[in-house]
């Protein structure tokens, strides 16, 4: 089989995984979609209930996505948007989705992976030009209007920063925050797979699972978005580096984002973001309520004292930053 | 002489885009089922609408455990 550019153009890559000591990837045809729900995996799933993508799904090695990268026109990325989980992250993809002209990537299990791979391979080497590719793979440009990419990562990616920064040192990068107990009150709400014991060792690798599980959750959830704030502080003087605080939001997205990845938007554009803040990003189907006050009326006191134990002075750092005062 | 069974087609299907384009957009499960044992007939494949019914399950248990 000989596939070229053309034969996989609306084909996007889903999923990275080892047959042997091999890296390989799946595809899955994408039609006319293109990735404007709240995250990657929703798209996926609408289309994997077609019955095409259930039974004709390409597989080929990585390094296919290498002559991919070579091969036609992939937008470089254009910002990437960290975050502490809960705290906006969504609406600013949401918003920059809606314009024909951003591909948004958020939090795609295949670009987690390969990030993720070095804790588990000998394939340190390869792991920079594999997430190079990776990216380069899903910006694709499909369609003539397409001009930006914005990649989402996970919250715990922020962990991985040093690598990110080290594979694309000329992108600029946001981190998004949130008062830590309405982020602990969503968590214990809903958990995030990072805030679920056991689920993500790496968050807390000191921690035993017996602990974690004798924890009260709120404590749980906060030294893990603790993790996350200390590794946004340790580069929050990055020159690439921009600190937006949930407070900021939807404005900042129009305004200081928009500066800090160089964009500018036309009227109509900026139409097209409004309208898109109005919804709920998670849930598009719903008009957005703001809920910091009922999250900070409604948190426990578990809740209070987890957020001020252990989150509280990393927020008040990353403010102080961001505000110089 | 037909060419053989149902993962041979998968395989020609996945190596021609006229073939993926026929199949792409058909939605509705049992149409699919019928006009994927209808093009591997064309093509001299021979396969059951059974087999590829088989196929479509064993993909999606596949797919759902590996996002669990």
């Amino acid at each position: 089989m000989s596939l070229n550019f053309e034969d996989l153009i609306d084909w996007a890559p889903i999923r990275f995984y080892w047959r042997g000591s091999d890296a390989f990837v799946d595809w899955c045809y994408m039609g006319n979609d293109r990735f404007t729900d709240p995250f990657f995996f929703d798209t996926i799933q609408h289309r994997l209930a077609l019955p095409f993508n259930l039974l004709f799904r390409h597989q080929t090695p990585i390094e296919f996505l290498g002559e991919l990268h070579t091969a036609g026109p992939v937008i470089a990325p254009t910002g990437f948007v960290f975050h502490m989980s809960r705290c906006g992250s969504t609406l600013v993809s949401q918003m920059l989705a809606s314009l024909p002209s951003s591909i948004v990537i958020s939090e795609a299990p295949p670009v987690d992976s390969v990030i993720d791979t070095r804790r588990s391979s000998s394939a340190d080497s390869q792991r920079p030009e594999w997430l190079r590719w990776m990216i380069g793979a899903l910006g694709r440009r499909r369609y003539p209007a397409e001009r930006d990419l914005f990649i989402k990562f996970d919250s715990w990616n922020m962990l991985d920063l040093d690598f990110i920064r080290s594979v694309f040192p000329e992108v600029p990068w946001i981190f998004l925050y949130r008062n830590p107990v309405e982020v602990i009150v969503s968590h214990v709400r809903q958990r995030g797979s990072q805030t679920i014991p056991g689920a993500m060792e790496k968050l807390l690798p000191d921690l035993s699972l017996i602990a974690a599980l004798q924890m009260p959750p709120e404590e749980y959830c906060a030294r893990v978005l603790a993790k996350v704030c200390e590794a946004a502080l340790e580069h929050a003087q990055d020159e690439k580096a921009l600190l937006i605080n949930y407070e900021q939001l939807p404005d900042a997205v129009s305004g200081s984002i928009a500066k800090h990845f160089g964009l500018s938007f036309a009227p109509e554009e900026l139409d097209q973001m409004n309208r898109a803040a109005r919804f709920d990003a998670k849930a598009p189907q719903m008009m957005f309520e703001p809920d910091s006050a009922r999250k900070r009326t409604e948190a426990s006191d578990a809740a209070v004292r987890a957020a001020a134990e252990w989150v509280d002075p990393l927020y008040k750092q990353l403010e102080s930053i961001r505000t110089g005062f | 002489m037909p060419e053989s069974g149902f993962e041979e087609f998968r395989r020609l299907v996945l190596d021609d885009t006229s073939l993926q384009k026929d199949l792409f957009d058909v939605t509705d499960r049992l149409a699919f089922i019928a006009r994927v044992v209808e093009l591997g007939e064309q093509n001299e494949y021979e396969f059951t609408s059974a087999e590829v019914e088989e196929a479509m399950n064993a993909a999606r248990r596949d797919w759902i455990e590996r996002m669990i």
